[in-house]
């Protein structure tokens, strides 16, 4: 937790979140064979957004005011929202509205405290109806499987951390970024998806 | 978990009847009709303009899909979506059904004295046959040996929800569904539960009823942990022998006045670090009181088990699976919990 919290962590994960997120985007959107197979879903827009993923989730960081956790449970949400849906892959039509849904939905679960939906609409850049119906469409997509275990969240901050330091060495080799390390305080559990994690096939490209 | 365009209550299931009402929405007695199953069909209003899913739905629904496996946490079987009437979207929980609760279960029993019902004497038998031994018994030890089977299954769900990284924070007789054949008791209402297991920021400590609220709670504790629901369960203990809830307090500061009345006001000694607690103030000092004050009937075992459960200190306080083991259980057949 201290170490999420810590000044010069988060806006690094932001940037690497928004550049992992636009690679996937990418290759997707350059996949013809996989856009014949797309369903065309409620998170689907009509035009591609204008807002960069960078300056869309810097301003999701910077308005929601969520536990920095969030950040990461909403990628392992994300992860799942695609394995579940293969028919829906993350693309630039749609990847700024499962942004705003997944940190949304992180929050509510994971957080006594939180803003609500017409809170989450505003900062979105989407009216509060839209907002309500792709919450919906996102927990039945979920299978509503929101649990995070440690050893999940761990998986994936250790996973986060790799891909940074092999993306750009330079910029964070000095920052000593271990974002599971505040979780060395919390007892571990054994769940059913703990022992899979390591199979799962992540967001990275 | 099945999106369906519309499920009009009508379509799948017949109500039979309203057994409740919640913040969000109404719970029936119903059955589905494709099965003839009777079913608990929890109705949950989505409030379309400001906050969408209610997060106690949310955290209910995910929680259960998790721990439902487990005899004694209640089942989810199935979440729909539909539309009601006015065409707004509704979420329908349908749940196994469950005819009572430990809280009308009490009830009826202080009602109606000490009398024990015939069903019930049979599943005692079941479940600790050595009372065939005992040629003349009284009502009381009837009475120990189905204490001990309701609070071993209640320790055994809440040790099962712990193992999962779950609390509960809402444990108190109401939220217990019991099956009054079996005397089967499973936890139910997890809405205001949590994973604790993953760092957040602060936790609330507008959670939990207050006659079942944890001293660390009440004094403003912002992380806290399974131990609150350890003292829900002790006072749920005291509550079965007694009848009477333990610490009925009408407001927060009566309710820790009614905790340090019995086993008193706690400092620094017995509990380290109670002081630098949020609402902390210099309250009226008093000695402990010997718990069989409170609770005269419960045996010496008990009563240890229960001290355990009511320990100032947090991390004193015995967690569900060492309760489990505690000699108090001994004598129960556990096969059948």
């Amino acid at each position: 937790m201290a170490e999420l919290e810590s000044p010069n962590v988060m806006p690094k994960l932001i940037s690497f979140l928004s550049s992992l997120l636009k690679r996937v985007a990418e290759s997707n959107d350059l996949n013809q064979q996989q856009l014949l197979h797309q369903k065309v879903s409620v998170f689907h827009g009509l035009t591609r957004p204008t807002i960069s993923i960078q300056s869309y989730l810097e301003r999701i960081f910077k308005y929601a005011n969520c536990s920095p956790s969030c950040f990461i449970v909403a990628y392992v949400y994300l992860d799942r929202f695609t394995q579940r849906q293969p028919s829906l892959p993350i693309n630039f039509f749609n990847v700024h509205r499962l942004l705003i849904t997944s940190v949304m939905v992180a929050a509510k679960f994971m957080d006594d405290l939180y803003y609500n939906n017409a809170y989450y609409a505003k900062v979105g850049g989407i009216t509060t109806i839209e907002m309500n119906f792709l919450e919906v469409d996102f927990l039945f997509g979920l299978g509503f499987h929101l649990n995070v275990t440690p050893g999940t969240f761990q998986a994936y901050c250790a996973h986060l951390q790799s891909e940074m330091l092999l993306m750009q060495p330079l910029n964070f080799a000095d920052s000593s970024l271990s974002l599971g390390k505040s979780l060395k305080a919390h007892l571990c559990y054994n769940e059913d998806e703990s022992s899979s994690h390591q199979k799962q096939q992540q967001l990275a490209v | 978990m099945e999106k369906t365009g519309v499920l009009s209550a009508k379509e799948a299931f017949e109500k039979l009847e309203k057994v409740g009402e919640g913040t969000y929405g109404k719970v029936y007695r119903a059955r589905e009709k494709a099965t003839g199953k009777i079913v608990a069909l929890k109705k949950t209003r989505l409030h379309e303009d400001e906050e969408g899913v209610p997060p106690t739905t949310l955290r209910e629904v995910s929680i259960l899909r998790m721990l439902s496996r487990d005899p004694h946490v209640v089942r989810l079987m199935d979440v729909k979506q539909g539309q009601n009437k006015e065409g707004k979207t509704v979420l329908y929980l349908v749940f196994e059904y469950m005819d009572t609760d430990l809280k009308k279960f009490i009830r009826s029993f202080r009602q109606s004295g000490e009398t024990i019902p015939p069903h019930i004497i049979k599943v005692i038998l079941s479940i600790c046959p050595s009372i065939f031994n005992i040629r003349f018994f009284f009502v009381h030890l009837f009475l120990s040996i189905w204490l001990q089977s309701l609070m071993y299954q209640l320790c055994k769900g809440v040790a099962f929800c712990h193992g999962h990284g779950i609390l509960h924070r809402d444990l108190k007789p109401h939220n217990l569904l019991m099956d009054r054949k079996t005397m089967m008791l499973k936890i139910a209402d997890l809405g205001l539960a949590r994973a604790f297991t993953v760092p957040i920021k602060k936790y609330t400590h507008e959670i939990l009823t207050l006659w079942y609220r944890a001293p660390e709670v009440l004094l403003g504790a912002t992380h806290y942990s399974m131990a609150v629901d350890m003292w829900s369960v002790g006072c749920i203990f005291a509550e079965l022998v007694t009848k009477q809830a333990l610490f009925p307090g009408d407001s927060e500061l009566q309710q820790l006045l009614h905790i340090f009345r019995l086993l008193g006001t706690p400092n620094e000694d017995v509990w380290p670090g109670v002081s630098k607690l949020m609402n902390w103030h210099e309250y009226p000092q008093w000695n402990p009181q010997s718990l069989s004050t409170a609770v005269p009937s419960l045996d010496e075992l008990g009563l240890d088990l229960l001290s355990q459960m009511l320990k100032y200190e947090p991390s004193k306080r015995i967690s569900a699976k060492k309760a489990m083991e505690h000699v108090y259980f001994d004598d129960l057949d556990k096969r059948h919990l």
